[in-house]
């Protein structure tokens, strides 16, 4: 019952129109090239690493999704994290909705960031029903409507875990088994036109043993794309031919500011040159916490208040500005607020809510 | 026969003493009555609920064995002369077939497995074949064929294997083989395996090493290329054990994904003896190379079980009366150089990258000999009685989730042909476990065994 009274309280706060205000000047400029390939993203709802507060801060959205659009990336990729459907689950919401507006792609990631409640919760029928039809609802039947000026809504993906040997401890056939092949039946019959995409496994090299033994477990049955994670160059003699189904390297990074733009200058190419059917390549990551390894931004909190943002790998970001600004032929383009003039009219939903307190019953006990 | 036993009783020496009287030796070679019960085998297991599982075996006359077991769901009969094994089993799903000859030259073994009837009845057939070359020399050959290729069910749709096998004496085996298989997988394609394998396992210097060094190649799919090395090393100090072994895979240019390493170390109420080495070696070897020139051909055995094998077959061959001597006294070199631990630890840990998990174990034993003494009382008189084993495995998966099994056993060793065993273990939850909300049951077992002329 509290959990109810807190959802409602929550979906009342962040019920909002859609703004128009200044929609109409954006649509006079074209957006941004997008000409950079995919990135992965957090669904950050606050700062703070263990936030005690439900709240999503739109300015820390609004942040990380102006900085994905003006870098001019193709497809974004964001864990929609299970939370026992919790302000986490909620956070994933206005990044997916607004990427989807400004005609980026969404790969979003049925996982979780710890523990096995997701993973419970898959594996009983009646949960499982409750689950997936309440990320359906949420992510992937509505339909985007393009920002104005932008010319197609971004199309909506959908992963069935994240390297769930390494994260989960499952085997390959148990993933396969227990959740890659109901979670694609289900959607197969309600939603067919969803792209279902098989979870990666680690990056390094490491990974191939999984990447085979998944193979081997049906993996390719059971998907739409296969993904893997790259993270070593030496991984990619041994995934060249390994798949027959599209490949979305749904993690690519390396570690260490200094190598970011040699990795994406030099070993993106060769990542789509030495595997058969990649189709995309998605950057690790905008932002984490941690300085100095994957991130490409730094994001600290304003002396006045609010939320900023820093390059901290200034050689990749200045790389991919200025392929944007190239793709762009030196013509003007819409600004994000232009285009995303409010993200509120992103967030959460009244709709949202009723789905997550009409399948809360059915979850299994915490 | 009956004019034998006089030689027989003189080849009697002092036997050790345990707790309860056991069959003589010299019984084996004399059974005296039309059905001897030879074995019998009783286990009552408890976990969530009781199963039981019973296996009898007799000798008749001088004929063979006949034998029958249940074990839940399973049932099954046996047959074996000198020459001769045949083998039913079957459960709900599954039946079994089994067929050996063993010629003078040739050994042929064929198994066939049928599968249920859900999954098409089709069947398995397993067939390994030795002929042997020389005393001291077999070659090897295996293969395994499906008479219903078309299943998707994940499985070794056929495999073909040739092999040599060199026996130098008692203090060397050499062996190379190469195989090739094909293995359909869980998502229904096949790959192809082509396997080549060198081993070698001898004595020397009061210490047993076994080394074996491969190469497989795996083709189809998901391709790859393995090498694999195993070591191990048991070393006899007076009343010292020390154990080592290794074992290795590495696939070239990527890196070593399976690796383990053990040890341990065990304490004996008398001096160790090793199964390649002193007499019951030699009596084995020299029983062995008569056998053969009678043409019974028989191969070298270094464990119990397969010795114990070894004599019940040469008793019942024609001409088991030359052989009595040599049987007897090969049982009596056993029956001398028996082992009897009282204390040890053993240690192993293994990590392989496919499952990411690292498993370490422990085991620690204690054990009175018969007749009682304290540890350090060194007698060469004694015999094994009460073992207490306890083990601790602990897994540690990919994610840090760690499993931690324990199990204990208590043997008590009434003689040296009957046993009684109490064990329990308690599962660590796994990670499909935590998935899967279950829970992990402890269960009991106690088993009874008795094997005449063990």
């Amino acid at each position: 019952m509290r959990r109810r009274r807190f959802l409602q309280a929550l979906a009342a706060g962040a019920a909002s129109a859609h703004a128009t205000r200044a929609a109409a000047r954006g649509a006079l400029l074209p957006p941004v090239a997008r000409v950079n390939g995919g990135i992965n993203v957090q669904p950050l709802r606050l700062l703070d690493p263990a936030p005690a507060s439900p709240l999503i801060e739109p300015a820390l959205v609004n942040l990380q999704m102006r900085a994905v659009y003006a870098l001019g990336f193709e497809q974004l990729r964001i864990t929609l994290p299970f939370n026992r459907f919790g302000p986490d689950f909620f956070a994933a919401i206005p990044y997916v909705r607004s990427a989807l507006a400004l005609g980026i792609d969404v790969v979003g990631v049925l996982g979780d960031f710890s523990g096995y409640a997701l993973a419970q919760a898959l594996a009983q029928q009646r949960s499982a029903a409750a689950v997936l039809n309440t990320y359906r609802d949420i992510f992937v039947l509505p339909t985007a409507l393009p920002a104005p000026g932008v010319a197609r809504a971004g199309v909506f993906a959908l992963q069935v875990l994240n390297e769930p040997i390494h994260f989960l401890g499952l085997s390959a056939e148990e993933y396969v088994q227990l959740f890659l092949k109901p979670v694609n039946a289900f959607f197969k019959l309600r939603s067919p036109e969803l792209q279902v995409v098989s979870a990666a496994e680690v990056g390094n090299v490491e990974g191939i043993y999984r990447e085979r033994a998944l193979l081997e477990a049906g993996l390719e049955a059971h998907c739409d794309r296969v993904a893997y994670h790259v993270y070593s160059r030496n991984l990619l003699p041994l995934l060249t031919n390994l798949v027959r189904r599209p490949v979305w390297v749904t993690e690519s990074g390396a570690d260490g500011t200094a190598s970011h733009l040699p990795w994406v200058r030099d070993v993106f190419p060769e990542i789509r040159d030495r595997i058969k059917g990649v189709e995309r390549v998605f950057f690790y990551v905008l932002f984490d916490r941690d300085p100095g390894g994957f991130r490409l931004l730094e994001i600290t909190r304003a002396a006045a208040g609010g939320y900023e943002a820093r390059a901290e790998s200034q050689p990749l970001v200045a790389y991919l500005t200025e392929r944007v600004t190239t793709a762009s032929g030196g013509r003007a383009t819409a600004a994000y607020e232009d285009l995303i003039p409010d993200i509120s009219a992103y967030f959460p939903t009244r709709f949202d809510f009723d789905r997550v307190v009409e399948a809360s019953p059915f979850l299994p006990p915490a | 026969m009956r004019a034998l036993l006089p030689l027989l009783l003189l080849l009697a020496g002092d036997e050790p003493r345990y707790p309860l009287p056991a069959s003589a030796p010299e019984s084996l070679a004399e059974p005296g009555g039309p059905l001897v019960l030879t074995d019998l085998r009783y286990r009552l297991t408890h976990e969530n609920e009781n199963d039981q599982a019973f296996a009898v075996r007799g000798r008749v006359k001088n004929f063979g064995f006949l034998g029958a077991f249940a074990d839940e769901d399973r049932r099954g009969v046996t047959l074996q002369t000198q020459r001769l094994d045949l083998g039913y089993f079957a459960d709900p799903s599954f039946t079994n077939l089994q067929a050996g000859w063993r010629g003078s030259k040739l050994l042929l073994d064929v198994e066939a497995e049928q599968r249920p009837r859900q999954d098409g009845h089709g069947w398995t057939i397993d067939g390994d074949f030795a002929l042997r070359l020389s005393p001291d020399l077999e070659a090897l050959a295996a293969i395994r064929t499906d008479t219903d290729r078309g299943l998707a069910l994940p499985r070794t749709l056929s495999r073909q294997a040739l092999g040599v096998l060199w026996q130098r004496g008692t203090r060397l085996d050499l062996a190379a083989n190469l195989a090739r298989a094909e293995d359909r997988t869980l998502a229904g394609f096949d790959q192809e395996r082509l396997r080549a394998a060198a081993s070698a396992a001898g004595y020397a210097w009061n210490s047993e090493a076994a080394l074996e060094v491969g190469f497989e190649r795996a083709r189809g799919r998901a391709p790859r290329d393995e090498i694999f090395a195993s070591a191990s090393l048991r070393t006899a100090l007076g009343r010292w054990l020390a154990e080592a072994r290794s074992a290795n895979h590495w696939e070239p240019g990527v890196l070593w994904f399976d690796h383990e390493l053990g040890a341990g170390l065990a304490f004996h109420a008398r001096r160790v003896r090793l199964p390649r080495a002193r007499e019951a070696a030699e009596r084995m070897l020299e029983l062995s190379r008569r056998a053969n020139a009678m043409g019974y051909n028989e191969r070298r055995v270094y464990d119990e079980d397969g010795r114990r094998a070894l004599r019940e077959r040469l008793l019942l061959s024609p001409r088991r009366a030359e052989l009595a001597r040599e049987v007897l006294a090969l049982h009596r070199a056993q029956i001398g150089e028996r082992n009897v631990p009282i204390a040890g630890v053993q240690a192993l840990e293994r990590y392989e990258s496919v499952s990411g998990v690292r498993q370490r174990s422990l085991e620690a034993f204690a054990g009175v000999a018969w007749p009682p003494r304290w540890p350090w009382h060194h007698d060469e008189a004694a015999a094994p009685f009460l073992t207490a084993r306890y083990t601790r495995l602990e897994a540690r998966f990919a994610n840090g989730f760690t499993s931690t099994t324990h199990a204990a056993a208590l043997l008590a060793e009434l003689n040296r042909e009957m046993s009684l065993v109490v064990r329990w273990r308690r599962p660590g939850a796994t990670p499909l476990d935590a998935t899967l909300r279950t829970g992990r049951a402890r269960s009991w077992e106690i088993e009874y065994v008795y094997a005449r002329g063990r």
